[in-house]
């Protein structure tokens, strides 16, 4: 445990200093920064000429300013450099004027630094042996793996092959993972870090055709009225919010009385306090006041939504993300205007004492929302509507799909100001590069489609031979269980055969005895220790590098492409 | 932490701060307190704060702060004395609830208009609506901030109130001691 001392002084760049760019490394938003680093044993002078921010210290209220917390000491080619991570005030896109928040304002401190809390940070490959990991080299670790995936390809195939990930660590990457796991070995024993299979997050938002981050963050600002559902932005994606919703009208769906929620209630703005699971309901509930009143905006949905004829021709749907099956279930999915409004005006969940009901907001509440986002026969507000993980991680398809209705009823839908989209979580950064093998799955939908491989089943059922993990924890994941630990530790800790050397040869020997006898080998690559997958449960540990170590890009939540400069060595950098 | 207390003892409060890390100069000291400041990782870097008076206990009301310049006279150097009705890290007098912070935000140097005296709480700031709790050092509730509110050291000498030193980097300083 390492006590907080509060520091009275930052070192300034000197006029020279190297400066690079970067985008923050955090939260969906991916905020500009700036990127300073020069030698230790230097120093600039708080005159403008004597800095390399070409700035007079102090600088004055309500401006810039470098905090301590965005320094860090890193090694660049091998010596001590000081670092300085600053948020771009130059920036006229995403954080506007330098915003950031408190997350990626230290992003400095996420450096690997020896004598900073990052000392943690997995340094070089490791081998399981007794139970304890020890370093080899790369050769060593990168020859077992190949055995033992050659062994397990040839005798039990490819979907005895299984790869778990993360799905964002930057397209460079993930394009190489698939590349080699649906590609070169050809398995559908694949999931992303988030969820067991290669499923669809928002199938509802899908099946409407609507792309889940059609926003730019432009439309936020040019939006008269907000529905946020299942997320606290400010808490979440600070910046989005505070350099881009401030003064909205909101309409805030969360179950807990969060900051967010605690200003928006200030202003005078709707918190909708829902029961987890309610959403669906309380979405039907809005829906249903707006065509009792006609408060729909007909004229969007006359030349934008569907008409029976387009549905049954197969037109009217998303341009990308809807699923072509959707063609294939005639009249079990499909709807119309005409007939979603005759069916909800009959449907009695959604009428508006029992929704109050089922969802726990106050019927006045939502009868308020409804007014809110429609302008009740009034003059009609820009509304948009953005959904996270609390609206569409339970009942992915009834909550999303009702989202999107509402969302169409109000006229939005990919134009200024009206949009219908996720806020997201992480930065975007997959790219896939190979198609995932649907043939090579077991699983099937009713009738003749098949469905994306429940990774975790499969294992659970003792399907796999050979695992990689790569920046996850797995058996935290969502969906994941005690009894998912309880099978992978079954399969390698509790397997009678455990490596007891570090001679090459006997380590693979061991391993393909552990396969053969039905149990599993787990590589882990990472940049942390993580309980349990590579504390507890991998036998081979592989040490990653991590923003700031190498040049790489991926998009955040309104599709922009940010650059992230290399600008510091990986932790022992070429060392074998 | 006892024994950097007991160290801090042996010598000013007023003249001596503890930081951390090698990058700051050692200043004269008696050796066998630099010794033990060196074993402990510790290095004593020399302030030069004013000591300045700046109000007194008996003046004091709960939940009214008053407002005054420090260390330097600058623009963001304006800090507010607080008594706050309960108890506070670095708080003084007999309830150990007067303590006093400078009073820019420091996400982007905002002066915060608002005090939550049920909560002792500054903030929200205008700007993006960062808190900070003036209980436990001035340190971010919930908002943009990445560092608390800079606090400012107090001494009671009687009724009088003196401000004695800073912790923590007032916003639009690279060093508090630099006298712009
Ligand atoms: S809002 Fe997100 S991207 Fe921006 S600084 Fe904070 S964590 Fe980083």
């Amino acid at each position: 445990m390492s006590s907080y001392i509060r520091q009275n002084r930052v070192p300034l760049p000197p006029p020279d200093a190297k400066v690079t760019t970067t985008a923050c490394d955090y939260c969906v938003v991916a905020c500009g920064y700036k990127v300073y680093t020069w030698p230790v044993g230097k120093e600039g002078g708080p005159k403008a000429a004597e800095n390399a921010f070409n700035v007079d210290f102090p600088t004055s209220t309500l401006g810039w300013w470098i905090s301590p917390n965005q320094h860090n000491i890193v090694s660049v080619n091998g010596q001590p450099h000081h670092v300085l991570v600053v948020p771009d005030n130059d920036a006229t896109v995403v954080n506007l004027k330098g915003n950031y928040s408190i997350r990626g304002g230290t992003n400095a401190l996420k450096a690997y630094n020896p004598d900073k809390p990052t000392r943690d940070r997995l340094l070089y490959p490791q081998i399981r042996v007794d139970g304890k990991l020890e370093r080899v080299s790369w050769d060593t670790a990168l020859d077992v793996m190949v055995a033992v995936s050659k062994h397990v390809l040839s005798k039990y195939g490819e979907m005895a092959w299984a790869m778990k990930t993360y799905s964002y660590e930057f397209f460079e990457n993930t394009y190489a993972i698939t590349k080699l796991a649906w590609g070169s070995i050809n398995t559908a024993a694949f999931a992303q870090h988030d969820k067991p299979g290669m499923s669809s997050d928002t199938g509802g938002m899908d099946d409407a055709g609507i792309i889940t981050f059609s926003a730019s963050y432009k439309d936020y600002a040019a939006a008269d009225v907000l529905f946020i559902s299942g997320t606290d932005p400010f808490e979440t994606k600070t910046v989005v919010f505070t350099s881009w919703m401030l003064g909205k009208k909101l309409i805030m769906v969360v179950p807990r009385r969060t900051a967010g929620v605690a200003y928006a209630e200030q202003n005078g703005d709707l918190h909708l306090p829902v029961i987890p699971g309610t959403d669906t309901i309380l979405h039907l509930a809005i829906n249903r006041i707006i065509l009792e009143n006609g408060w729909e905006d007909k004229e969007f949905i006359d030349r934008w939504v569907a008409n029976s004829w387009e549905v049954d021709a197969g037109f009217g749907r998303g341009p990308r993300n809807t699923p072509w099956q959707w063609r294939t279930t005639w009249g079990q999915f499909q709807s119309n205007y005409k007939d979603y409004k005759e069916w909800l005006l009959k449907y009695e969940p959604a009428e508006l004492e029992k929704a109050a009901a089922t969802t726990g907001v106050p019927a006045e509440k939502i009868r308020k929302a409804a007014e809110m986002l429609t302008g009740a026969g009034g003059p009609r507000p820009k509304a948009s509507f953005n959904f996270e993980k609390g609206n569409y991680w339970s009942h992915n398809y009834l909550n999303t799909a009702s989202l999107a209705a509402l969302g169409l009823l109000c006229g939005a839908g990919n134009r200024p100001g009206r949009v219908i989209s996720r806020l997201g979580g992480h930065q975007r950064g997959w790219m896939a590069g190979a198609a995932y093998p649907m043939d090579k799955t077991p699983e099937k939908l009713p009738g003749r489609r098949r469905n994306q491989l429940d990774l975790d089943r499969w294992v659970m059922d003792g399907h796999v031979r050979f695992a990689w993990v790569i920046g996850n924890t797995w058996t935290g994941g969502q969906a994941a269980s005690q009894f998912l630990a309880a099978a992978l530790r079954r399969f390698t800790r509790e397997n009678p055969n455990q490596v007891t050397s570090t001679n090459k040869d006997e380590i693979i020997a061991t391993l393909l005895a552990r396969v053969d006898s039905g149990g599993m080998v787990i590589v882990d690559s990472d940049i942390y220790p993580v309980e349990p997958i590579n504390t507890e449960l991998a036998d081979i540990v592989l040490p990653a590098a991590q923003w700031g170590e190498h040049d790489v890009t991926r998009c955040n939540g309104e599709r922009r492409l940010r650059l992230y400069s290399r600008f510091y060595d990986p932790p022992r950098r070429g060392e074998t | 932490m006892s024994d950097s207390c007991n160290l801090q003892a042996k010598i000013s409060r007023r003249s001596f701060l503890f930081l951390s890390g090698g990058a700051l100069a050692l200043v004269a000291m008696p050796p066998e307190l630099a010794r033990a400041a060196a074993a402990r990782g510790l290095s004593l870097v020399r302030v030069s704060y004013p000591r300045q008076k700046i109000g007194r206990l008996s003046a004091l009301q709960l939940g009214r702060p008053v407002a005054f310049q420090y260390p330097h006279q600058h623009p963001n150097c304006s800090a507010l004395l607080y008594k706050l009705g309960a108890p506070a890290g670095g708080g003084i007098g007999p309830d150990g609830d007067v303590v006093a912070f400078n009073n820019l935000c420091t996400h982007q140097g905002s002066p915060i208009p608002y005090f939550d005296a049920v909560n002792q709480v500054a903030g929200p700031c205008p700007l993006h609506l960062t808190t900070f709790d003036l209980t436990r050092h001035g340190m971010v509730i919930s908002g943009h901030a990445t560092d608390g509110l800079p606090q400012v050291v107090l001494e009671l000498d009687g009724d009088d109130i003196y401000a004695t030193g800073m912790m923590g980097l007032i916003f639009g300083f690279h060093n508090n001691e630099v006298i712009p």
